[in-house]
């Protein structure tokens, strides 16, 4: 227990610092005790708030995840093509509905991507999540289509967040 | 290519009137605080523009402390929209 | 070298810009404040990071470079939270959504 916790302000302390650093960009004596004690005051504030578990696989989860990044931007440039092309067409081609489903995700952090990952694909947004029940808002219903049948996103989001083999 | 800055500062600040419209008219506090919210994150554009045109850097620090202030009065005001309070 | 590096700036300067109007055209022009929350949350997400992007090719690879890249990381997780947060309080307060032939709000 007390060596996670020393973990834990260790890695959020090296973190801050590392961030101060690229911020401030000197490396003169001044800036960088200033930012040292800076981080230390942060790190004793908050440090069960940045890091909560300490899970094995975390650099796979990490690689998996930067290629997902990669995927979600192409899919953000997409629907950002789709709302603009909706928005300026003169007759406005839009059905809105709203949906609901369920996932079995359970971890907050892979919900809070599953969240964000919908608001940023064609066509939806999250209105709600409470517990595994996800409340969509769909600008068409093409859009509502994929997101209940196909189920992309949330079978990417699993492949990620699924622990080590 | 400073010139294209100015050109592109001045079509940000055009499009932040238009978002003032939905601000002043929109019914209801949502419509309001969404516009509020997009005037906010191209102020962000607008505050890198300007360090640019000027040459100066500590512009971005302000652009960067300027995106999470506005995150975060969002997420105060949505929070008292939504229960009333902020705590 | 510089003259493409320019060219691709003022590409991306462009493309964004374009998305940086069409999203406010759609908070005026849509009918409710979901499908406004549509328009507010995508366009401008992209529009910025194109822009800035096109302003990390300008810059060069310096230290405001990667500045302007934590910039872009931080819009990324921000605008789609806070949309989030607003269309649930919307939600909460019972915002009656748009739909197909129904009367402008």
């Amino acid at each position: 227990m007390d060596k996670e916790k020393v973990f834990r302000q260790c890695t959020t302390f090296c973190i801050l610092f590392a961030f101060w650093i690229l911020l401030s960009g000197y490396l003169d004596a001044f800036h960088l005790i200033a930012g040292a004690v800076c981080s230390a005051i942060v790190t004793f504030l908050s440090y069960d708030l940045m890091i909560t578990k300490h899970k094995r696989g975390g650099v796979f989860k990490l690689l998996r995840f930067t290629f997902y990044c990669g995927w979600l931007f192409i899919e953000i440039l997409r629907a950002a093509f789709d709302v603009a092309y909706r928005v300026l067409h003169p007759h406005m081609p839009i059905d809105p509905q709203i949906v609901t489903f369920e996932t079995p995700l359970s971890d907050d952090i892979t919900r809070t991507v599953l969240a964000n990952s919908i608001t940023l694909t064609p066509g939806t947004i999250t209105i709600d999540v409470d517990g595994g029940t996800y409340t969509v808002h769909a600008l068409t219903s093409a859009a509502a289509r994929d997101l209940m049948d196909d189920r992309t996103i949330e079978k990417r989001v699993t492949c990620i967040f699924q622990d080590a083999p | 290519m400073i010139d294209l800055f100015t050109i592109t500062g001045l079509v940000l600040i055009s499009t932040i009137v238009l978002c003032l419209y939905r601000v002043i008219v929109g019914p209801g506090s949502c419509n309001r605080l969404i516009a509020a919210n997009t005037i906010g994150t191209k102020t962000i554009i607008l505050l890198v523009i300007i360090g640019y045109i000027y040459g100066r850097g500590i512009f971005l620090d302000i652009a960067l402390a300027y995106a999470m202030i506005n995150f975060i009065a969002t997420l105060a005001m949505a929070k008292y929209l939504e229960k009333g309070s902020i705590c | 070298m510089i003259a493409l590096s320019n060219l691709l700036t003022v590409l991306l300067i462009g493309l964004g810009l374009f998305f940086m109007i069409a999203g406010p055209v759609g908070l005026i022009r849509l009918p409710d404040f979901y499908t406004r929350a549509h328009a507010s949350g995508k366009c401008d997400t992209v529009g910025q990071a194109l822009i800035l992007l096109g302003f990390i090719i300008y810059e060069g690879f310096t230290f405001d470079a990667i500045k302007l890249l934590f910039l872009i990381l931080f819009i990324y997780v921000l605008t789609p939270t806070a949309t989030y947060a607003i269309v649930r309080a919307a939600y909460v307060l019972k915002y009656v959504p748009w739909k197909r032939g129904g009367e402008r709000q």
